[in-house]
């Protein structure tokens, strides 16, 4: 659930519902996500074996791939770079973990808890939606691949997972990117789910 | 009207589904099926269209993308669209089209006077004709831009929606008749990806029209087994109404697919257009070949019509296009019209070939008992509005007609052999070569990834292009890394000899014939034209194009082209290789620019970006205004207040109390590695590594050519984390640089670097009671000056939200900068506005913002603009002696360090009227431009606190000008205003307030 102090970048544009040309069921269904932490690691060479483990990691996955152990999600977004998420651990203490451990091997670690606007999209047409604004080839997407892209005018990271993809979008562009996502899947229907 | 030329059977229409649809005003019906140009020759309209340039009476001429003459208005009010082809509109209940270039009706043109006077008005008459006298251009020029263009768009906003589609694929199919299809079906049995995509609203190709039979089977049922075998496989996407407009790098094939051109108007949420853009291993270029015309007497006349075009019209509408008619060839195909129209019980008056040759078995069976005029030639069309009859001469050769015959009839069909659809191969680099026996250019060298099949290869036999088909679909599949598995049928047939087309590029005229002998119908482009071009030395190709028109428009050329270049291969006693060809380039057809710009307009033509804050300030009055991408409060209105009031009201309670300004938008980078104070160092033009943790600094950073960058504050979060802020717009750039530096010059020094841009929003609480309503809001941390100097940092919690606190100051008064997960911004926001009530605190904007920085006179990106220098800009004792830095070189070449450069000053107004923004700075007011300029000025607004207008500028030596009054001129308005050049800290230069 999301802090009560914390306000999303799509309040008062955010209305669970069904929307744009639904036939039976919609084809693209959207829930916002909110994670209670999310650090870049920087600098971490690859299938490098850590001294201690991080919480909720026994290893890193591999380069455009993720790991995901319960509600911790690492995910490789570039050389030596790792997006690791929590949807439990505080920020404040978790990057203190995370430094105590990855500084010995030469990584950095950056708090992004609050920079992503995250946008999990599943249904049907979820592939066809996607292919409106992102210009790599989705079809080859599988379970566990990352990848940063751009989707309209958006730069993001697309985490692909069993069911559907979650999209990492820039937070200060969030609503604008929610307004994509809302007019491109109207012609395959489109449902919001309630965020939790 | 009833539909007098439909056949009361046969045909791909829907009879149980009647239309009406309106041409011109008048109310017609067709069937579902139609066109608009099967429609309106179902019921006998045979006029539909002026020509370009002499407004010539033009009729239905083809029956696809080749459609130079039938080119319509289509629908009214916003959707309304000109030069759409008649051929390529599929009829729908209710449609309206209107004829276009002609006034005041169709039948009665004005402007065809022009065709009386057509002598005075060659090939390039205007660029000879509108040269004298010069100055009297502009008159020609308002009277050409009315006569030119044709139709009229829509002034109304487009209503429809269009997308974009980015698709990948193994195989690519470009055509949808008997190669595309069987190659699909090969290509998708293999298991591989395969995207099949087809102009028209039905696959099939020239089988649609042509009747073929493969032996006892109708080439159409071959169709529908080979499409069902293709809908079974899921591994299949097959496009209909997709035309393929280009070929571009790395086999990306640009696609336009009509989703709802067929429909009144697009359904709910669904595009009227979509672009593709499809990344292919394999392409599968299965074009085919379009009808080439032929060159005599008059053949633009309505009911001179391509004979393939007649024979579609016939076998897939059931459409008589004459009732009287004579077909004229140099080929075997035509004859197929012959028996086309036989069998709807129109006549076929004869059949004129320019050969001597007996045409082959095949064709002799669609002749039947026509009557066959081997060795002749059509010499011109006869009849005032449309044909009546034709002449027709014997042939002795290629300049030699003898004898003249005159046939009457109603329907002209000519055929002079085809042009493979060579564009998206051209559009690929690829090499054309021209083949002798079909004469005209096909597919040369074989390109990588890059297959052709079927008519495009020069190759017409139906049989041949299947095997074709299967051959490119097998060869495109293996290379995409599949195996082959079952190839599509092709019936075991053996292929009918036909005999060789003859070319005849224009058929010699009778003696004193005086007839327009059009190469292109669509520019009225005459074998006359051409021959004048070449005598007036336009022998090139390219320049041929050019000076006739030749080949452009919308339907560039397709019937007309390889005529143009035949005739003036023969100009040039040359052979046509050696003439060539012009080259073929994007779009293949004309795309709307709807299509182009898909979504990307209103809302999504460019994203907004908006701070943490944004819905606060929505809700609190604040005026809300574009700034490069981010939109920002300007001012905070409250009711009666004009916005000057709003911005002098917010900026001189910051100078007397206290204020709260989002600057959420600065650029934020975290900076960290063992080596990040040496990366720092390196960077910036002053000292980093002597900046003890929970400090902060005044950073500048120059560019490779020693000219100012960017600047900010850099804060030592610990002895290895550094935070960076640069200036809003340079966020991104600067980002780019510290990288591009970091992993490519330097690799060797450990430093990672995270925008954090999104991550922290900023606040700057300032005024001089801001101490005060920082104490009561934080908790955790002493904020005195003790604790906290100036240029200190600590952290601490606002309403229980871990917050980094910055001791700096852009407005010059004591100030701090609050940075606050984004998440919560707007939680601490209100903490600090309630903290702050007791002290009377107010939200101020960018507006206000700005004026309490010009005070200060600290710079922006008005006066970092990539010329001036850190010396021009005062900051010259800030550079490192014994140091390297990345500009420091080039920042001491003579050119930016000798005098006379342009120097950062105050400028005060002594009139008290504005200094204009951007305004030049000249000695004496009201010289007549160009003016000597010594400098300009960059920003300017009027300061509450001196009670002056006030500006900075960059002047010639500025730091040794003060005192000396000059003149703002604005280049643009010619407003003048006098200004005293004074130092650029116009308030609390010493500084105090800031570090109370």
């Amino acid at each position: 659930m999301r802090d009560e102090k914390s306000r999303s970048v799509l309040q008062n544009h955010y209305e669970p519902g069904e929307y744009g040309a639904i036939d039976s069921t919609p084809g693209v269904l959207f829930r916002e996500r909110w994670v209670q932490s999310l650090f870049q690691i920087n600098g971490l060479k690859l299938n490098r074996e850590l001294d201690a483990n991080l919480p909720g990691v026994e290893k890193f996955p591999e380069h455009g791939k993720s790991i995901i152990n319960n509600d911790v999600v690492v995910m490789s977004n570039g050389p030596e770079m790792y997006l690791y998420e929590s949807g439990t651990a505080p920020p404040a203490q978790l990057l203190s973990e995370l430094r105590d451990v990855l500084h010995q091997e030469g990584a950095t670690v950056t708090n992004l808890s609050s920079a992503r606007t995250i946008i999990r999209a599943q249904g049907p047409q979820v592939r066809s939606f996607l292919k409106k604004g992102c210009p790599i080839d989705i079809d080859s997407l599988v379970e566990n691949d990352v990848v940063s892209t751009l989707v309209g005018h958006f730069s993001v990271t697309i985490h692909s997972y069993d069911s559907g993809f979650d999209i990492y979008a820039l937070q200060t562009f969030g609503l604008d990117f929610w307004l994509w996502c809302q007019h491109n899947a109207q012609e395959f229907g489109y449902g919001i789910e309630v965020t939790h | 009207m009833k539909q007098s030329y439909r056949s009361p059977h046969g045909g791909q229409i829907d009879r149980s589904k009647l239309l009406k649809f309106k041409f011109d005003g008048k109310s017609f019906t067709g069937y579902l099926g139609d066109t608009l140009a099967s429609a309106l020759l179902a019921n006998g309209v045979r006029l539909v269209g002026r020509s370009f340039k002499y407004h010539r009476r033009r009729g239905i001429f083809g029956m696809g993308i080749e459609e130079p003459s039938a080119l319509v208005q289509l629908r009214t009010g916003a959707r309304s669209e000109p030069n759409i082809r008649a051929t390529e509109i599929e009829l729908f209940d209710g449609l309206e089209a209107e004829s276009q270039h002609c006034w005041p009706s169709l039948k009665i043109d004005i402007g065809s006077s022009s065709n009386l006077v057509s002598p005075l008005l060659p090939a390039g008459f205007y660029y000879k004709t509108f040269m004298w006298p010069k100055k009297r251009w502009m008159t020609y020029e308002h009277w050409i831009r009315k006569a030119a263009g044709l139709g009229k768009s829509a002034t109304e906003r487009d209503v429809d929606r269009y997308s974009k589609k980015y698709e990948f694929c193994d195989v690519l199919v470009i055509g949808g008749g008997p190669a595309g299809l069987a190659a699909a079906l090969t290509a998708g049995n293999s298991g591989a990806k395969v995207i099949l995509v087809d102009e028209s609203f039905k696959f099939g190709g020239q089988l649609k029209f042509d009747n073929v039979q493969l032996g006892d089977k109708a080439a159409l049922s071959w169709v529908s087994e080979v499409q069902q075998g293709i809908k079974e496989l899921p591994n299949v996407t097959s496009l209909v109404r997709t035309t393929a407009i280009g070929w571009y790098d790395q086999n990306m094939v640009v696609a336009l697919e009509r989703l709802s051109d067929h429909l009144p108007q697009p359904d709910n949420y669904v595009d009227r257009q979509r672009l593709w853009y499809i990344r292919a291993k394999q392409i599968v270029l299965a074009s085919g070949a379009i009808e080439r015309s032929m060159v005599f007497g008059n053949n633009d006349k309505p009911g001179v019509m391509l004979a393939s075009a007649v024979r579609g019209y016939a076998n897939q509408f059931a459409v008589q296009s004459g009732k009287r008619t004579v077909v004229f060839t140099n080929n075997d195909s035509a004859y197929a019209t012959v028996s086309a129209l036989n069998s709807m019980g129109v006549s076929v008056e004869a059949v004129v070939d320019c050969r001597q040759q007996s045409p082959g078995s095949e064709a002799r069976q669609h002749l039947g008992n026509t009557r066959l005029m081997q060795g002749y030639v059509v010499v011109r069309a006869k009849g005032k509005r449309k044909v009546r009859s034709v002449e027709v001469s014997r042939l002795i050769n290629h300049e030699t007609i003898m004898g003249a015959e005159r046939i009457p009839c109603d329907l002209l069909c000519v055929s002079g052999g085809w042009n493979p659809t060579v564009h998206l191969f051209s559009h690929a680099q690829g090499r054309l070569e021209f083949d002798d026996t079909i004469g005209s250019f096909v597919p040369g060298q074989k390109l990588p990834g890059i297959q052709v099949a079927g008519s495009i290869s020069g190759e017409f036999a139906t049989i041949e292009c299947m095997r074709q088909g299967v051959v490119a679909g097998r060869d495109a599949l293996l290379e995409a890394g599949y195996s082959e598995r079952e190839n599509a049928p092709v019936p075991e047939l053996t292929v009918a000899k036909t005999t060789p087309m003859q070319a005849i590029w224009k058929v010699p005229e009778l003696p004193k014939q005086k007839t327009k002998n059009f190469v292109d119908i669509q520019n009225d482009v005459t074998i006359a034209d051409i021959e004048l071009a070449f005598q007036e030395g336009f022998i090139s190709v390219e320049h041929l194009k050019r000076y006739t028109t030749l080949g452009m428009g919308t339907d560039q050329g397709r019937t007309s082209n390889v005529i143009g270049l035949a005739n003036l291969a023969n100009l040039r006693n040359e052979n046509i290789p050696s003439v060539g060809h012009t080259t073929f380039r994007p779009p293949f057809t004309p795309v709307s620019m709807g299509a182009i710009a898909a979504d990307e307009h209103g809302k999504q033509m460019g994203p907004l970006r908006r701070t943490p804050l944004h819905h606060w300030h929505e809700k609190n009055n604040a005026n809300m205004q574009n700034s490069g991408v981010w939109q920002r409060p300007y001012y905070y209105i409250r009711t009666g207040e004009q916005a000057v009031d709003s911005i002098n009201r917010e900026a001189r309670h910051v100078r007397s109390k206290v204020g709260l300004v989002d600057v959420s938008t600065l650029g934020k980078i975290e900076v960290q590695g063992r080596d990040a104070a040496e990366f720092l160092e390196r960077v910036y033009i002053n000292r980093w590594k002597s900046l003890p943790a929970g400090r902060c600094r005044y950073g500048l950073m120059l560019r490779e050519d020693g000219f100012v960058f960017d600047d900010g504050t850099t804060t030592r979060v610990s002895e290895n984390e550094y935070y960076m802020t640069t200036t809003t717009g340079n966020a991104g750039p600067v980002m780019e640089h510290l990288e591009f530096y970091a992993q490519t010059v330097w690799p060797d020094l450990h430093v990672h670097l995270t925008s954090v841009s999104d991550q922290w929003a900023g606040m700057a609480l300032a005024g001089p009671l801001s101490r005060d309503v920082l104490s009561t809001a934080i908790q955790g941390v002493d904020v005195s000056n003790e604790n906290l100097p100036y240029m200190g940092y600590t952290e601490g919690w606002i309403e229980g939200v871990d917050s980094r606190i910055f001791r700096v100051s852009f407005s010059g008064e004591l100030g701090y900068e609050i940075h606050v997960p984004s998440e919560y911004a707007e939680t601490v926001w209100e903490s600090l506005l309630d903290a702050g009530k007791k002290w009377d605190i107010m939200p101020y904007g960018l507006e206000a913002m700005t004026t309490l920085r010009i005070e200060k006179g600290h710079v922006v990106a008005s006066e970092l603009d990539g010329r001036t220098t850190a010396a021009d800009l005062g900051f010259e004792r800030m550079m490192k002696k014994d140091v390297e830095f990345i500009g420091k070189k080039l920042s001491q070449r003579p050119a930016l360090t000798e005098k006379g450069r342009l120097r950062l000053i105050g400028l005060v107004s002594k009139d008290n009227c504005s200094i204009p923004r951007g305004a030049q700075i000249v000695e004496r007011s009201n010289i007549a431009p160009p003016a000597d300029t010594i400098g300009h000025v960059t920003s300017a607004c009027f300061s509450p606190h001196i009670n002056k207008e006030i500006a900075l500028g960059l002047v010639k030596d500025g730091d040794q000008q003060f005192g000396r009054v000059v003149h703002a001129t604005s280049l643009l308005t010619g407003r003048s205003v006098p200004v005293e050049i004074v130092h650029h800290i116009f308030f609390d230069p010493a500084g105090e307030r800031a570090r109370a």
